[in-house]
């Protein structure tokens, strides 16, 4: 896997942790009770997920730079995954 | 949500996408047990395997991924489902899980909906393995406690011989292979011979040949040998 495919890929996770929290809490939230201590791990969990995606992000920044400087083009459908597909 | 006693193990050697999993599941009502490798999960699970319940894994895992770890499932004759959960560019992988008995494939991320529908179809189909495995255990039981001849006589009714055939065939009496034959049905719990072929079929008897007949006692041979052993 080129670099630019593994940091598309590693943005995955974060994504998914953060989808799967936020469906967590909702349906905790919707249960009603006393929620609170779980939710509140869980948008503290939220949080980091997205700095850890937004610091994925400019990994792929700077590798998309480096391989333009390079003079090389990324494939279209490198770019694609590169700038995260919507899902 | 489901109230039986499934586990649904979760395999994921992300630690975030792994407890985001487990909340969100449990918040679901659904029993959890969450590993972060396959080969933490192989270890715990060879005390598990009667324990109904399915898999989720991580398709791309370091030291042993998803599909090896479902290969290696496969290999000790674990056929618990499973649902994978992966990145997009796993096509060619996908099919393969899909060849090795996976139930699913779940792109990352994945919402909720999808991934409660995947367990639900992964838990049914681990239910209804498991009961007719019970069928085919008994089956099997049965069949343990027919005498070598009742075995062979067994082995002719099942090919659709009758009597006369069966006399001839086993150099013995009509009178005799009656006498085989009604021992035969009542030990195998079977009100007809059509029910009795259908018992038979259960545990891979069709002609009448199956190493479950042979002249030693029987001990449950690998085809019928539980598929989650």
């Amino acid at each position: 896997m080129t670099t630019l495919e593994t940091l598309a890929h590693e943005l995955r996770q974060p994504l998914s942790a953060i989808l799967s929290n936020a469906q967590a809490a909702q349906r905790l939230l919707a249960a009603g009770g006393r929620a609170a201590g779980e939710v509140r791990e869980i948008l503290e969990d939220i949080v980091a997920c997205d700095k850890r995606a937004a610091a994925l992000l400019r990994h792929l920044e700077e590798a998309l730079r480096a391989s333009t400087r390079a003079g090389e083009q990324p494939e279209s459908s490198l770019l694609r995954q590169a700038q995260g597909e919507q899902v | 949500m489901s109230l039986s006693a499934d586990t649904l193990y979760i395999v994921d050697d992300d630690a975030q996408a792994r407890a985001a999993l487990v909340r969100l599941l449990r918040a679901a009502g659904y029993q959890t047990r969450a590993f972060g490798s396959a080969s933490e999960f192989l270890e715990a699970h060879a005390h598990l395997e009667r324990a109904p319940g399915c898999l989720l894994l991580d398709l791309a895992m370091p030291e042993m991924s998803g599909l090896e770890l479902q290969q290696a499932l496969c290999r000790a004759g674990c056929r618990r489902p499973i649902v994978f959960l992966s990145g997009r560019g796993d096509i060619s992988k996908s099919v393969r899980a899909m060849k090795g008995g996976a139930v699913n494939f779940l792109t990352k991320p994945v919402d909720a909906r999808e991934l409660f529908a995947a367990v639900e179809e992964a838990l049914a189909i681990d239910a209804a393995e498991r009961s007719a495995w019970v069928v085919r255990h008994g089956v099997v039981e049965r069949i343990a406690t027919l005498t070598p001849r009742e075995r062979q006589v067994l082995g002719q009714l099942v090919s659709g011989k009758i009597n006369k055939q069966i006399a001839a065939a086993l150099g013995t009496a009509e009178k005799t292979v009656k006498v085989h034959r009604s021992r035969v049905m009542r030990k195998m719990h079977a009100g007809s011979i059509v029910e009795l072929v259908k018992l038979a079929s259960l545990v891979g008897i069709q002609s009448g040949i199956s190493p479950l007949l042979g002249a030693s006692a029987p001990t449950a041979p690998a085809a019928v040998q539980p598929s989650r052993h």
